[in-house]
């Protein structure tokens, strides 16, 4: 199945099922760790919402830095 | 600080007939993508968007879109034309829509959805297939990483 084509020709690829790859192998030969994945599914839904609140938190807070380096 | 899970659960709480979509809702199912808002897919009509009202109102929620970042008030949810909200609040955006590509309207997604609890309060999120038919229907680059990483879940989910 082809995903659309907003996506460059270099990456349709990847949105092909038919390759004999396995769905981890397609997405490890893009590039995502699956470490994380792994990690993610060790918790509750509730729990990756947390964790996603976290991260957020910590870009606001570097964005915030990153707005006080470009004015000063 | 209060965030886009307890946004959920205020709206959950507000009795407001919606299913949690997009990268938020990938995320529940394990995605590793940070997101910055939640979409979510409503019923549109008055009585929901006067529930969303009341259950957002003293959030300060505002039109995102609109250069002024004019307020979502009572007047619009009564008025109940709207296709999409786009709002901002104290406590995270929140997408509201009419119907998701490559899924349909509400009662489409509903029908595509499945119950999560979060914090004791129940709300429905679109299944681990209907969120990747959403992805590849979308079928930007940022999708394509959401979709692998859907598949790959998937697939050890039914090992």
């Amino acid at each position: 199945m082809i995903g659309g084509n907003t996506t460059g020709p270099e990456l349709e690829e990847f949105w092909c099922t038919d390759s004999g790859l396995t769905a981890a192998d397609r997405a490890a030969a893009y590039g995502i760790d699956l470490s994380l994945i792994d990690e993610n599914l060790r918790l509750t839904p509730a729990e990756r919402m947390e964790k996603n609140e976290e991260a957020l938190a910590l870009m606001r807070s570097l964005e915030k830095h990153l707005e006080c380096d470009a004015g000063a | 600080m209060q965030g886009l899970k307890d946004l959920l659960c205020r709206m959950a709480a507000g009795r407001v007939d919606f299913i949690l979509a997009g990268g938020f809702g990938a995320m529940a199912h394990g995605s590793s993508l940070v997101t910055r808002d939640v979409d979510v897919v409503c019923r549109m009509d008055p009585e929901n968007l006067l529930r969303l009202h009341e259950a957002t109102g003293d959030l300060r929620p505002v039109h995102r879109m609109t250069p002024e970042r004019l307020s979502f008030t009572r007047d619009q949810a009564e008025r109940g034309q709207l296709n999409n909200l786009y709002l901002s609040t104290d406590w995270g955006q929140l997408d509201c829509l009419g119907e998701i590509m490559g899924l349909g309207g509400y009662s489409e997604c509903l029908a595509r959805s499945e119950p999560l609890d979060l914090d004791g309060q129940k709300i429905r999120v679109l299944s681990l297939d209907a969120l990747i038919v959403a992805k590849r229907a979308m079928g930007r680059p940022r999708d394509l990483h959401t979709v692998l990483e859907l598949e790959a879940i998937r697939e050890r989910l039914r090992r």
